[in-house]
C-alpha cells in the first residue's frame, strides 16, 4: 500500500499525461471513498473497471439496501447479511415475512427497517408476533411497516417498549415516500388509542417521537390529542388523503413528518375544564401536521389544544378544511410556540387573510408556506409582516386564483436578505394581457436576495 | 503561537502553526515523542515522506478553518451512515480542485491522520460519482475499462438489483 502512496507522490500527479488518475488512490481509501455511496452508485461503480469492482464488492460497503421481497430467496440476501453490518433495510412487494424474520439475527446494527408488503398476497397478515421477531434488532430507530397491521393495543406497547431507541414508527404505510401501491385494509381498528392513553404509564415515553397510524376506521379527536401525550402522530387519514396530504406539502418532510387526519368534527366542548397536562412538559413532540378532511368546528380550541399537548414544537403545518376564520388565526396567533420555525397554512381562498399578528408572534420563523392563497393584491399590505422576519429562508406561495403581480411581492420581500428558496404557484402571472412584465419584477428582485438558491 | 518547520516530499520546508498541526494526529504523536514546545531557527524540519507541499499547505489551511469544531464523534458511526451527512457550503468551495490536487489531499490527510478531512475529501469524490454511468465515471476519472465483455456483461447482472424499484 505505502509502496503505492509513494509512486503517487513521487511522481508529480498533475503531469498532464497522468493515464489513470483515481486508481492512484489507494484501494484502502476508494473504500473509503465508497462509503458514501448508496447502492445504485455502488452498483455503477463496480461496472467502471476491475479494480473498482473488487473494491466495490465488499460487502461492508452494501449497508444501506433496497430490494424486491422475492430476492431474499436468492444467494444475494445472505451474501448481503455476511458482513453482519446492514444498518438500512427497504424491502418493498414482500410476500411473506417468515423468511425475514429468521434472518434479521445476522442483521443485529438495523437501524432502519422499512417493509412493504405485496398487495396481490391478499390472505397475508402480520402483528404481534411479527414484532417480537424484530426484536433482536433492537438498534431499531425507524420501523415503517406497509399492508394489514393487526396489532392488540398491547403489542403496540410491546413493540414500542422492545425497542429503546425506536424514533420513527409507521404501521399501516400509506404515506412513506418511494411507495407505491399500497392499499391499505384498515384491520388496525384493534388498537384503541382511547384505551392505549388510558395507562400512560404501561407506554414508556423514551425517545419514541413519531407515530403513525394510517387506515384507522375512525378516532376521535380527543383521542388523537390524548395519544398525542405520547406518540407524536395518528394519522387516521385514509390512503387518498395522506397521498394528497403528501403532494401538497412536498416531499421534503419524508417519514419525519407527522399528519393527523381528523376524521370527526373537533369540537371542545364548551364549558369542560381544560385537560390537566401534568405530563406535558416531557412530550418531546416537535413537528405537527392537521390536514382535515372535513371542516373542523369550533376550532378556535384547536390552537390551544396544540400549545398545550406540544410546547416544544417547532414545526406546525395546519389545514382547517376550511377557510380559517379571523378568530382561528388569532387564536393561532395567541398560542403559537415562539420556538416556532416552520409554519405552512392552508387558506382556503380566505379572502382577507390576517397575517400580521401571526408572524409577529413567530418571530423565529425561518420557513413559511401560504397555501390556496386568494390574489396578492389583497395580501400584500398583510406580506408586509414579512419585513419582520429577516432570518426567513424560505418562502413559499401558492396562489389558488387570480392575477399575480410580482411588483406587490418584491416590495414585500425587500427586507428577507436570507431567502435561499422561493416558491410561488399561481394560475397566471401579472396582469392580463401584460405578460412578462411582472416576472420582469422578479428578475429586479433577485439581485436583491443574494442567497436565493432555489427559485420555483 | 510557536510554527514548526516542515520538510515535504517535493523538497520545500513548510512552516506551520504547531496548534493547527495538531489536528494531524500523525504530526500531534510526533511533536509529543520529540518533546518540542518551541522550534527554535535552527531547529531541523520534520520530514513527511509522502505529502507534497501544496496538500500540506492545502490540509493546514482546512484545520486552521475547523479548529473549533468538535472532535468527529468515534461511537455513532452506524448513525451516520444512516444519514450522510451533506458537505458544508465552505467545504464544497474549499475542495473545488482539480482530481489530482484533490487526490494528493486525501492521501495527505491520511498520512497525516487528519480524520475530519479525509472524510469530508472522500465526500467530495463521492459526490463527483454519484448519479453518473459507468461511462461517465470512467470519462470523469480518465479510467480504462478492463473488462472482457463477458465479465462486464457478468458485472451489469449482479448488480441489476440495484437498480430495479
Amino acid at each position: 500500500m505505502l509502496a503505492v502512496v509513494a509512486t503517487c507522490v513521487t511522481m508529480p500527479c498533475s503531469a498532464p499525461d497522468f493515464p489513470h488518475q483515481l486508481r492512484f488512490l489507494p484501494e484502502e481509501l476508494l473504500h473509503r471513498v465508497f462509503l458514501n455511496l448508496d447502492q445504485a452508485s455502488l452498483a455503477r461503480c463496480r461496472q467502471v473497471c476491475r479494480q473498482w469492482n473488487n473494491v466495490a464488492s465488499s460487502v461492508a460497503l452494501w449497508r444501506r439496501v433496497r430490494l424486491s421481497g422475492h430476492r431474499l430467496e436468492t444467494p444475494l440476501w445472505p451474501a448481503l447479511l455476511a458482513s453482519g453490518r446492514l444498518v438500512s433495510l427497504e424491502l418493498v412487494g414482500l410476500q411473506g415475512w417468515h423468511r425475514l424474520a429468521d434472518s434479521l439475527s445476522q442483521a443485529p446494527c438495523l437501524m432502519r427497517l422499512l417493509v412493504n408488503f405485496d398487495d396481490r398476497v391478499s390472505d397475508l397478515e402480520f402483528g404481534d408476533d411479527f414484532l417480537s421477531r424484530l426484536a433482536v434488532c433492537d438498534q431499531l430507530r425507524c420501523l415503517c411497516i406497509g399492508g394489514r397491521v393487526l396489532l392488540t393495543d398491547t403489542g403496540l406497547a410491546d413493540t414500542v417498549r422492545q425497542f429503546p431507541c425506536l424514533e420513527t414508527l409507521f404501521l399501516g404505510a400509506t404515506a412513506c415516500p418511494g411507495w407505491e401501491g399500497v392499499s391499505l385494509a384498515g384491520r388496525a381498528d384493534a388498537i384503541d388509542l382511547r384505551r392505549l392513553t388510558e395507562r400512560p404509564a404501561e407506554y414508556p415515553a423514551g425517545q419514541l417521537t413519531r407515530v403513525v397510524l394510517s387506515g384507522l376506521p375512525s378516532v376521535t379527536a380527543e383521542g388523537i390529542l390524548a395519544a398525542l401525550r405520547l406518540t407524536a402522530v395518528v394519522d387516521s387519514a385514509d390512503c387518498a388523503d395522506a397521498d394528497d396530504f403528501n403532494n401538497d406539502f412536498g416531499d421534503d418532510y419524508n417519514h419525519q413528518f407527522v399528519a393527523v387526519g381528523f376524521d370527526v368534527d373537533m369540537e371542545m366542548a364548551p364549558g369542560r375544564p381544560a385537560r390537566p397536562a401534568p405530563r406535558l412538559a416531557w412530550l418531546p413532540l416537535r413537528e405537527l401536521g392537521i390536514r382535515a378532511r372535513h371542516p373542523i368546528n369550533g376550532a378556535t380550541g384547536l390552537a390551544p389544544a396544540i400549545a398545550r399537548a406540544a410546547p416544544k414544537l417547532n414545526r406546525l403545518d395546519l389545514d382547517w378544511g376550511r377557510a380559517p376564520s379571523k378568530a382561528d388565526l388569532a387564536a393561532l396567533a395567541e398560542f403559537a410556540p415562539p420556538q416556532l420555525a416552520s409554519l405552512a397554512i392552508s387558506f382556503r381562498d380566505l379572502f382577507e387573510p390576517s397575517l400580521t399578528s401571526l408572524l409577529a408572534a413567530c418571530p423565529r420563523l425561518h420557513r413559511l408556506c401560504a397555501r390556496d392563497l386568494p390574489r396578492l393584491g389583497d395580501l400584500s399590505a398583510d406580506l408586509s409582516g414579512l419585513a419582520m422576519l429577516p432570518q426567513l429562508t424560505e418562502l413559499c406561495l401558492h396562489f389558488s386564483y387570480g392575477a399575480f403581480s410580482a411588483d406587490r411581492l418584491v416590495t414585500c420581500l425587500a427586507g428577507c436578505h436570507r431567502l435561499a428558496c422561493l416558491s410561488l404557484f399561481a394560475q397566471e402571472f401579472g396582469p392580463a394581457g401584460r405578460a412578462g412584465r411582472p416576472l420582469d419584477g422578479l428578475s429586479r428582485l433577485l439581485p436583491k436576495l443574494g442567497r436565493l438558491r432555489q427559485l420555483t | 503561537m510557536p510554527g514548526i518547520k516542515l520538510l515535504t516530499v517535493d523538497n520545500e520546508i513548510v512552516e506551520v502553526d504547531a496548534d493547527t498541526a495538531k489536528q494531524s494526529l500523525l504530526l500531534r504523536s510526533m511533536l509529543h515523542d520529540l518533546g518540542v514546545t518551541e522550534i527554535d531557527d535552527d531547529e531541523e524540519a520534520i520530514s513527511l515522506p509522502h505529502v507534497t507541499a501544496a496538500a500540506l499547505r492545502k490540509a493546514m489551511a482546512w484545520c486552521a478553518h475547523h479548529k473549533d469544531d468538535p472532535p468527529p464523534p468515534e461511537d455513532d458511526e452506524n448513525a451516520r451512515d444512516l444519514q450522510p451527512q451533506q458537505l458544508s457550503s465552505w467545504d464544497a468551495e474549499f475542495l473545488r480542485m482539480d482530481q489530482s490536487a484533490l487526490f494528493e489531499l486525501i492521501q495527505a490527510a491520511n498520512y497525516l491522520d487528519i480524520r475530519g478531512l479525509l472524510d469530508t475529501a472522500c465526500k467530495a469524490v463521492a459526490d463527483a460519482i454519484r448519479g453518473r454511468s459507468p461511462e461517465e465515471i470512467r470519462k470523469a476519472f480518465n479510467i480504462r475499462c478492463d473488462f472482457t465483455p463477458q465479465e462486464e456483461e457478468q458485472v451489469r447482472r449482479e448488480t441489476e438489483w440495484c437498480e430495479e424499484k
